[in-house]
């Protein structure tokens, strides 16, 4: 009998079977292309890897299913290259992954746990031999590049966001965000010598991003409360600890360009997008409307590629959505688009 | 509460002279016949209705209802993980929050999340488990359940009226993972009166084996933070001082304790979290049959406390420890008459308040009046019977801390024809057309940051034809019933980014159709007292859409919604001894609504088999064992992305009945 019945329901489960559509081959050895991190969403397991070849226009989905034959995981928020690895933090995995920057072999994965608790980590900088995390859980972790493995944890404030290195210091975000409506204002300032947390400065409600400019000047974006406070650009003198300017634009990212820095802001109530060209040497805004996000649907964020001197935005469609990479001259004309994986946030350019 | 409150009450008692005592189940003549047949009787009182009987329900040896309905077509079951995780169902992919659940007739209330967890709802004192799409024409059921979208009815041991001395129904089923459940109902019965009660204990640890496709690799995992532990007790008296009147009252509590494993997040296994619940319940009814006419008043109050706990939540105050209570009290009177030889008419109304207290200073301090009325005429012409219906519902929402939402008036129609059975092969066609709303729920207007007090209710057309037929009825019976459905949901609810990624907000954005067809089987061979051999099947195809104007996945299958599911039981009895083959399937669907290959949740096929021996004792006493295997392929699958269902697990099960 039972059979019979599975007989009769095999035509079913084989009339849905598709069949995958096959991805682009990717080269042995990374070059001229991209890697865009696609953040994916909350328990899908779906943080994804793209391989972008911008000689051929190619795009692999799956880079790093086929590199390690494995699942990124669960959010991933941070990708960065050091000493020819490349580091990738995936929040809700709790791990970084370590790959080799050539070739993408993995090289090893680190648990990101404190006991059974996952420590969620975030942004990743460095500092000579060290990886600097920012782990949900309050603290900086310290990463030996060279073991890869964790050897110290530093405190810092609450759900600590993104953090950059000026002056031999570290400054670290300390969003606060899983104390909403009470969310923390601060930045920690991390003496990278003896990694002890010199100072508090405060520099407004929910801080986020953390990006430093060649003048020793740290810029922190005070994400408010996306209600009555809003994000500003604050500026902080690193020489002396102190917020220098605060700027009254509002801002949800910010990237390098050259000497520059192209911010963006994207507004969820009217679906404008708008990216603009900061000038840290002469601390204003040279261009409010730099490129034409016209076919941006949600503006998830922008970055620079120094090789090719061409600007790429993030488009995250409506998040539950396949996203975009949309390619810019460097006057802001939109030359190709790259459909990629799910929330495009972060961008590593290959030569 | 305050002034409207104290109003309400005054009403409900002034409307309800008798609210407190009560009689009748959800569904008339369920207690006066044997249930079996009378939900026939259902059959023809309904618009598209598929039932299970008790004799199904013990072979099935299910964890809990939720696990039933998954087994009737057009029923597309959510389950969040296996034992006591959360189970929702959308019957006909119209939404989960558009089917009202009905036990003995109360309506199960949780104005909180708008949906019922039908993993917390008991099976083992069900007798008769119906579900309904095009509403209960003519029966006494709470006027909510008439004019929902759907609705499950299920009907239990403890609140059938009962002639009998006494009747007792114990179970103890041992199983793999810890599981542990025993039930005891008794029910008294003398010329007029009845009692009953029952207690029920359920636990398990819920540790099971999983593996779970990680691209090349196959990660091997153990279910951890899966444990629950549940308490049910009630009781109820009944009343029939004559054939006309009848009052039930009764009461039921639960309190349950569970471990909330979450999602299989990949290398991260910590979980902590909790979810503590206790819900009570108190309701009653009476029923008065005149000559022609059947008039049923009711009322209930249910009490749901819920509390949850994350102590690794990263916050400053070291975790979460948040509690919500849902309260609502509700009346309500319905009737039928048979005015004429050829026309009769049913109505009712029933007035509703519920509200909902937090420890989270972030949430609302919602409450609701909701008033429904309901007018219905059936006439009955030489070929069969036309059915109109009409019902209005009136909501006011109140907020004591923030905006409240708007109030809410919609007449919603009801349009039918149902055929006699004509023909050797008593063909019976039913055309009908169902227009209903749901209210968004108090999360989706209130809930903190997320909740949008704009919102308007969600609406569902529903457009059927069916036909059944009997082409063989002989010593082997056979069956055949077959929908066609359009149903179309505007104003559909969904969560949205509005503020940030992080910040979601509920809106009405979008609309679904959905093509169907449904297809069901039922077949007896009885070749002696000895022998029997029943098997049942259906098939559902649907094709859900989005049909939303402008939206990036217009025409993609709607997340979660299968296109094809499928059931096939197989029984044969011999003497005492008994077996069953039970196979569910369910096709691929979409963990997000574009249609993409990564999107993909397999498809599965499980099969579960029972055997059982009978051992007929003195009188009306029988024993029973029964082993059941489950998930005998160990096929390893989930309904929802990322939380796994268990392998292959077995079940012992004795029962000790007078009947």
């Amino acid at each position: 009998m039972r059979l019979i019945s599975l007989l009769l329901l095999i035509p079913f489960v084989y009339s849905c079977k598709k069949d995958k559509p096959e991805p682009a081959p990717i080269e042995i050895n990374l070059s001229s292309g991209m890697v865009v991190l696609c953040e994916g969403l909350f328990q899908q397991n779906n943080a994804t890897l793209s391989w972008i070849n911008t000689g051929t226009g190619d795009i692999n989905n799956e880079l790093f299913e086929e590199k390690a034959g494995r699942y990124l995981g669960d959010t991933g928020n941070d990708l960065k290259k050091y000493g020819g690895k490349v580091y990738i933090v995936v929040t809700l995995s709790s791990t970084i992954e370590v790959m080799d920057a050539t070739t993408f072999a993995p090289v090893k994965q680190i648990e990101m746990l404190n006991g059974t608790v996952a420590k969620q980590p975030r942004s990743i900088a460095f500092y000579g031999s060290k990886a600097y995390v920012t782990c949900y859980d309050g603290f900086v972790d310290v990463i030996d590049t060279t073991t890869l493995s964790v050897v110290e944890r530093i405190p810092v404030g609450a759900n600590p966001e993104g953090l950059d290195i000026a002056n031999n210091k570290l400054y670290v975000a300390n969003s606060g965000g899983l104390n909403t409506p009470q969310m923390d204002s601060t930045v920690s300032v991390i003496d990278l010598v003896n990694h002890m947390e010199l100072q508090k400065i405060t520099v407004g409600l929910n801080p986020g991003s953390v990006i430093s400019d060649s003048y020793g000047d740290v810029y922190v974006i005070a994400r408010g409360d996306y209600g009555a406070t809003p994000s500003r650009l604050v500026r902080i003198d690193s020489q002396n600890d102190i917020v220098a300017d605060e700027f009254s634009f509002e801002v949800s990212g910010i990237s390098s360009m050259n000497e520059q820095f192209l911010t963006y802001h994207y507004n969820y109530s009217n679906g404008l997008g708008v990216v603009s060209l900061f000038d840290p040497s002469s601390e204003t805004i040279v261009n409010s409307n730099y490129i034409n996000t016209f076919n941006v649907n949600t503006l998830y964020g922008v970055q620079y590629n120094p090789v090719s001197n061409k600007i790429y935005a993030m488009d995250a469609m409506n998040f539950t959505n396949t996203g975009y990479i949309h390619e810019y001259d460097i006057n802001g004309n939109q030359l190709t688009s790259y459909h990629v994986g799910l929330n495009p946030s972060k961008i590593l350019f290959y030569e | 509460m305050g002034n409207t409150a104290n109003k309400f009450l005054l009403g409900m008692l002034l409307i309800v002279p008798v609210i407190s005592f009560a009689q009748k189940d959800t569904v008339q003549n369920l207690e006066s016949v044997d249930v079996t047949v009378s939900l026939e009787l259902i059959e023809r009182n309904s618009s598209s209705m598929k039932f299970m009987t008790e004799a199904d329900i013990s072979e099935l040896a299910a964890h809990d209802v939720g696990e039933l309905l998954g087994k009737f077509s057009g029923v597309n079951l959510k389950s969040y993980g296996g034992l006591g995780g959360l189970k929702t169902i959308d019957v006909r992919s119209i939404g989960s929050k558009h089917t009202v659940a009905n036990v003995d007739g109360f309506t199960l209330t949780n104005s909180q999340s708008s949906q019922v967890n039908f993993g917390q709802v008991q099976a083992d004192n069900i007798v008769g488990l119906c579900v309904s799409s095009g509403g209960l024409f003519g029966m006494l059921g709470s006027v909510a359940s008439q004019v929902a979208g759907s609705a499950i009815l299920i009907q239990s041991f403890e609140n059938v009226f009962t002639s009998d001395s006494l009747k007792l129904r114990t179970s103890a089923k041992y199983g793999s993972f810890g599981q542990l459940d025993t039930y005891l109902g008794v029910k008294y019965g003398l010329k007029k009166f009845f009692v009953s009660t029952f207690g029920k204990f359920r636990r398990a640890r819920g540790n099971y084996g999983y593996s779970y496709e990680n691209g090349l690799e196959t990660e091997f995992g153990i279910r951890e933070n899966n444990d629950f532990q549940d308490y049910h007790y009630g009781a109820t008296i009944g009343f029939r001082p004559n054939r006309s009147a009848k009052f039930r009252i009764g009461y039921r509590q639960s309190n349950t304790d569970q471990g909330l494993p979450g999602a299989v997040i990949l290398y991260n296994q910590t979980a902590d979290e909790r979810l503590m619940g206790k819900d009570k319940n108190l309701f009653g009814d009476a029923v008065v049959n005149f000559s022609k006419t059947s008039i049923r008043f009711y009322s209930s109050w249910n009490y749901n406390d819920l509390t949850y706990i994350d102590p690794d939540f990263l916050n400053n105050s070291g975790g979460i420890d948040v509690s919500y209570t849902n309260r609502s009290l509700k009346g309500g009177v319905v009737f039928r008459s048979g005015l004429f030889n050829n026309i009769s008419v049913n109505g009712g109304v029933e007035q509703a308040y519920s509200n909902l207290v937090s420890s989270d200073s972030l949430f609302s301090n919602p409450d609701r009046y909701h008033t429904i009325g309901l007018l219905g005429a059936s006439y009955w012409l030489g070929v069969g019977r036309i059915t109109l219906q009409l019902s209005g519902q009136y909501v006011n929402e109140g907020n004591k801390t923030a905006h409240s939402a708007n109030d809410i008036f919609k007449l919603n129609p009801f349009i039918g024809f149902f055929s006699k059975q004509t023909g050797e092969f008593k063909i019976y066609h039913k055309v009908w057309y169902r227009n209903s709303f749901r209210m968004p729920s108090f999360n989706e207007l209130y809930y903190n940051n997320i909740g949008n007090s704009d919102l308007k209710p969600e609406t569902a057309h529903q457009f059927n034809y069916g036909v059944e037929i009997t082409p063989i009825e002989n010593s082997l019976k056979l069956q055949i019933r077959s929908n066609l459905f359009f149903n179309r949901i505007s104003d559909k609810i969904l969560g949205i980014p509005t503020k940030n990624l992080f910040v979601w907000s509920m809106q009405n954005v979008s609309t679904v159709n959905v093509f169907g067809a449904e297809c069901m089987y039922s077949a007896t061979w009885e070749q002696n007292k000895d022998w029997e051999l029943r098997s049942t099947g259906n098939y559902t195809y649907q094709r859900s859409t989005d049909a939303t104007p402008g939206s990036f996945n217009y025409g993609n299958q709607i997340a979660y919604v299968p296109m094809h599911t499928a059931n096939m039981d197989v029984s044969v009895r011999f003497k005492n001894t008994g077996m069953r083959i039970s196979n569910s399937y369910i096709s691929i669907r979409y963990s997000l609504n574009e249609n993409i290959v990564k999107n993909e949740v397999e498809g599965f096929l499980t099969t579960d088999a029972s055997v059982y021996y009978t051992l007929k004792m003195a009188r009306r006493n029988d024993f029973r064992i029964q082993f059941t295997i489950k998930n005998i392929l160990d096929v390893s699958y989930s309904y929802v992305r990322s939380f796994v269902m268990p392998g292959r697990n077995y079940l012992i099960t004795l029962n000790y009945a007078i009947n």
